[in-house]
């Protein structure tokens, strides 16, 4: 949630950026186009006062630049630690000023990977976090700290440039072609000669289609690109800061599975509201700090909050020691503070970079994560049971020839815990070819250290119901449902190859095969307290997918995401094992029944299901698609789908999801979000039967008005799972206001 | 802006009283307006189990030195009786109570024996479907769950809505449930009550539809309320509820028979199993199981509300 002078600020970011890639774009750095018409007098580059600054090149200078040269011929500017020398490598090439405008005095920023990013796309670098500012005018005995390497020709036998050698070209180089008073460039060719600079531009006269495979250092992260690593943005949460620099929009357009709005930026506040726990009615005071920055040229954010619980009512029947009711309003819930590891709490958010980023950090209690590809792990929200709030961790890196993923599900004492490593090996042979550099294999390990085997049912009735063994052993201090637990583990290896990298569109193939591994109970249904004896069992599924993305617009970019995958797996395998639901439905797999199964678990309900029809396969096929509008609007839909049957072979199993998620990140004073995930039908048809009973869904729907600066009222309707009165896992029908009270400080972002 | 600032406040002051109203919206039926149910169910006498006196095989009176009744015998004994003749299962049918005073009637009693090879012992699985060896006690009595008057008091707290929905919960709370039988000391001769509960398994006590038993007509619905691991808690320290499973088929025919306002009769079944190594120890005469329980009825008021939820 951002303040208003942040959005604006976005806004202004959001434009100068639209507006100073048209004006790049025009300026010939992307191959194809045709040259545009100078742009009007900048609106959005202050000009500097003509009589103190040197006169600036005419727009028409800039025009020479070959409108078909190739991104690649401007992308990688082949400066390592220290500034090159100025000018083309060959003397007489002609200049491209567009490309590497003369520089202020400013020294070029140590290179880095990321930060050489925004050349390689073609697209000029504006900070997200800065608007443009006048550019002062380089003294004239300044050197030019970066060359014009767009015009210079790789000699046939130039040794491949450096990796990580592309500074980030300052903001300044947005605004030459279309601002028109500038400073002074240097002369057209000052440089000495020297060194050609490697993997630049062919001349002028030999234009190339940027699209054209074998050789795009566009997408070489290492070089500067955007995109990132395949599988290192596989899974990942959209990054403001990408659209801010024009960047490939990728990784999840849209928050499906987010439990929660993403809390507003640099405000100290409240939130005060009512809370629902079981049986128990609560006033929650909810102090929250929120704080967003950069950090080395990354998005930085954190939200701080200390939930403060007070009972109002316990609704729990009276028992010999406790009436109950209303008997204990006003009471501190100490229970939310008892145990050092529940201080985790406090952490609503931490996070650093992108999933474009080579490093991304991300904390939280909202979101829902992925690993890899997905086939194991899919959108898992360690928070779906509302009665309890984990705090989850997840780091990812990546290199040209390496990379990884870590995953838990809680930072304080994790559980769901993962882990993917991928190796790239064909970059060693050569980096330069996309296809090359993407092709990569590794391998995936997730673990539930403390998967429900068999649910303890109330056989003794602690809550004095009567209903024991159709309702779950519930802690009642925690609220925790207990069971004896056991492990499931999940693997899986996978290759993938980028087929088509553009500068608007990439598409890559993948095919993985994952296998879960667990034990199943040999002594029948009984439902009894200690560890049963069992019997190892396993199950394998072959998975093939192809993820398209695309970008579209300039000053507003609608980024497109469409994943298709098929699938051919075992009778007692399922597909993303670690799904939106596992939360949930690793105690109580039969969501919707309405009654507790010991032997219900998800562990027992996959492994152990029955193998009929000889052992044949189970065919599947999922398909999503998600559309983005900068901030102003996403949307997500998403199909799975399987032929497979029950064990009387007379009905579809219950695996076959859908949802439906649309977004407004922020509009004006409005933010919305709602999902609706429809789950464990056992036909295509009950997915869209709009009569379907909803007892299976999820329904997640929360909107944030801003109604003064200092104010906000927050309005959710929500079907939440969590253990009730009954004591089994449902979803009830939640309709809550909250008030929301803060004030900003410091700088808004 | 003061408009919405002021409908922001009231919808926050009054949304989460729909959450509490919802969970005060279940009301208990008064127990004292359902009739606390306690009785002694009788085993049957042997002898008329059995078919009278013994005789020998093939008719005429037995030996002398032979006994010539069962009365003082054990399940052992039955067992071999029947074993001897090839049976199965011997029952026994009686239409009224000793006591007149005991909303029973109908008594239905099986003896099945579960020890004899490739015949009887196939039929015998316990809860689990494990073969059992033993000798299985069945007993069936229609029992008056609500009477007339008693469906009376229950419209009128349901304020003349039939809707078998609004009947959230049927729960009996035990306070006794016990085996007993006689122990006469060899001793003292002086008899006393004792206690079974250990020399038997898989007991189960429910209700169904109170069909006659032989009735081709009659649809087994029966559901188990009461299992053996719960014998042990129950006591009139430490009384136990059990609720009758309500997604069973015949909890939803019970509630809509409630709901008519007319007095209701269901089937009360037991059943024990008691392995062979413990059929010495289990006299039928003089024993029977001891019942103290209370029918509670709990009636939702926002169950046709949510309910669609």
């Amino acid at each position: 949630m951002r303040h208003a002078t942040a959005r604006t600020a976005l806004a202004m970011s959001v434009l100068w950026t639209g507006l100073a890639a048209t004006a790049a774009s025009a300026a010939g750095q992307t191959p194809g186009d045709e040259l545009p018409p100078p742009p009007p007098p900048p609106v959005y580059a202050p000009n500097p006062p003509p009589a103190a600054k040197p006169a600036p090149p005419p727009p028409k200078a800039v025009a020479p630049a070959p409108p078909a040269t190739p991104p690649k011929a401007v992308a990688p500017a082949p400066q390592p630690a220290k500034p090159a020398p100025p000018a083309a490598a060959h003397p007489g090439t002609p200049p491209q000023p567009t490309t590497a405008p003369p520089q202020p005095a400013k020294p070029v920023p140590p290179a880095s990977a990321h930060a050489s990013a925004p050349a390689t796309t073609g697209q000029p670098a504006v900070p997200a976090a800065q608007p443009p500012k006048p550019v002062p005018p380089p003294p004239a005995a300044a050197a030019p700290p970066v060359p014009a390497p767009a015009a210079a020709a790789p000699a046939p036998d130039a040794p491949p440039p450096p990796p990580v050698i592309a500074p980030p070209p300052p903001p300044v180089v947005v605004a030459p072609p279309v601002a028109a008073p500038r400073p002074t460039p240097p002369p057209p060719v000052p440089a000495p000669p020297t060194k050609p600079a490697p993997v630049v531009a062919p001349p002028v006269a030999q234009p190339q289609p940027a699209a054209k495979p074998p050789v795009a250092p566009a997408d070489d992260p290492a070089l500067g690109d955007e995109k990132g690593d395949e599988k290192g943005d596989e899974k990942g949460a959209k990054d403001p800061k990408a659209k801010k620099k024009k960047e490939f929009v990728k990784g999840e357009l849209a928050s499906v599975g987010s439990i929660g709005l993403v809390p507003w930026e640099n405000q100290v506040g409240a939130v005060v509201g009512m809370e629902r726990l079981g049986d128990v009615f609560y006033a929650a005071l909810t102090p929250t700090i929120n704080y967003s920055t950069e950090l080395a040229d990354q998005p930085f954010s954190m939200s701080f909050a200390v939930p403060l619980r007070f009972q109002a009512v316990d609704t729990r029947p009276a028992t010999a020691t406790d009436e109950h009711g209303w008997s204990h309003i006003g009471r501190f819930r100490v229970e939310d503070w008892n145990e050092p590891t529940k201080y985790a709490q406090i952490i609503r958010q931490i996070q650093f970079g992108g999933k474009e980023s080579h490093l991304y950090v991300d904390i939280n209690q909202f979101k829902a994560s992925s690993l890899g590809h997905g086939t194991i792990l899919k959108r898992y929200n360690p928070n779906l049971d509302l009665n309890r709030r984990q705090v989850s961790g997840e780091i990812d890196g990546f290199t040209d020839w390496v990379g990884g993923e870590l995953f838990v599900n809680n930072v304080v004492a994790p559980n769901v815990v993962g882990g993917l490593f991928f190796v790239k090996p064909l970059s060693f042979i050569n980096r330069q070819n996309y296809v090359l550099r993407s092709f990569s294999f590794g391998g995936t390990l997730v673990a539930d250290l403390d998967a429900p085997l068999r649910a303890k049912t109330d056989l003794n009735d602690v809550d004095s119901n009567g209903i024991r063994e159709r309702q779950y052993l519930v802690d009642q201090t925690s609220l925790k449902p207990l069971y004896v637990a056991s492990k499931v583990v999940a693997t899986g290896l996978d290759a993938e190859i980028k087929l088509v990298d553009t500068k608007n569109t990439d598409w890559k193939t993948y095919i993985d095969y994952s296998m879960l591994m667990s034990g199943l109970p040999t002594d029948g249904n009984r439902p009894v307290d200690g560890f049963p004896p069992t019997r190892y069992v396993s199950s394998g599924g072959l998975t093939w997918g192809n993820l398209v993305r695309m970008n579209f617009g300039s000053d507003t970019v609608h980024a497109l995401r469409l994943r298709a995958e098929l699938r051919r797996y075992d009778q007692n395998y399922l597909p993303s094992y670690f799904d939106v639901m596992y939360e949930v439905q690793r105690l109580q797999y039969r969501i919707g029944g309405r009654t507790a199964d010991p032997n219900g678990t998800k562990l027992q309900s996959i492994l152990g299901r029955p193998i009929t029809n000889d052992g044949a396969k189970v065919l599947g096929a999922y398909f999503e698609a998600s559309w983005r509008i900068a901030e102003i609007f996403a949307m997500a839909v998403g199909l799975e789908m399987n032929d497979g049957t029950q064990a009387d072979g007379t009905t579809g199993s219950p695996d076959k999801n859908l949802f439906v998620h649309v977004e407004m990140p922020e509009y004006k004073n409005f933010q919305f979000m709602a999902t609706l995930h429809r789950r464990s039908a056992q036909t295509a048809g009950d997915l869209f039967k709009v009569t379907n009973s909803t007892a299976t869904n999820i329904f997640l729907a929360k909107a944030r008005y801003r109604v003064i600066d200092w104010f906000h009222v927050n309005v959710e309707a929500i079907t939440p799972f969590g253990i009730g009165p009954d004591s089994f896992f449902a979803n009830t029908f939640d309709f809550n206001i909250n008030l929301e009270f803060g004030f900003g400080y410091g700088a808004k972002k | 802006m003061k408009n919405l600032l002021l409908l922001s406040f009231l919808s926050f002051a009054l949304l989460p009283a729909c959450s509490f109203l919802e969970a005060a919206g279940d009301v208990q039926v008064p127990p004292d307006s359902i009739p606390h149910a306690q009785f002694l169910l009788k085993w049957p006498d042997v002898d008329q189990l059995v078919g009278g006196t013994l005789q020998k095989a093939g008719g005429g009176a037995m030996p002398p030195g032979f006994p010539t009744s069962l009365a003082n015998g054990s399940l052992a004994h039955i067992q071999g009786l029947m074993t001897i003749d090839g049976e199965c299962k011997r029952s026994f049918d009686q239409a009224a109570m000793e006591d007149p005073k005991a909303p029973l009637r109908n008594l239905h009693v099986e003896v099945v024996n579960c020890g004899i090879e490739g015949r009887c012992v196939e039929a015998c699985k316990d809860e689990y479907g494990d073969p059992f060896r033993g000798v299985r006690l069945q007993a069936r009595v229609q029992f008056n769950l609500i009477s007339a008057e008693t469906a009376a008091k229950i419209t009128d707290i349901m304020k003349g809505q039939n809707n078998p929905d609004m009947l959230a919960q049927i729960r009996l709370s035990f306070s006794k449930l016990a085996f007993v039988q006689n122990f006469t000391d060899p001793a003292t001769g002086k008899v006393s009550e004792q206690h079974v509960e250990n020399l038997f398994s898989g007991y189960e006590l429910g209700v169904g539809s109170a069909y006659m038993p032989g009735d081709p007509t009659a649809v087994n619905d029966d559901t188990p309320i009461v299992r053996q691991r719960y014998l042990a808690s129950i006591s009139p320290e430490t009384p136990q509820r059990f609720e009758l499973d309500p997604t069973s088929a015949f909890s939803v025919k019970l509630r809509k028979a409630i709901v008519t306002g007319e007095q209701v009769w269901v089937a009360v079944y037991q059943r024990i199993d008691v392995p062979e190594q413990y059929l010495y120890g289990v006299r039928l005469n003089g024993g029977g199981v001891d019942l103290d329980f209370q029918p509670e009825i709990v009636i939702s008021f926002l169950k046709t509300v949510t309910g669609a939820l």
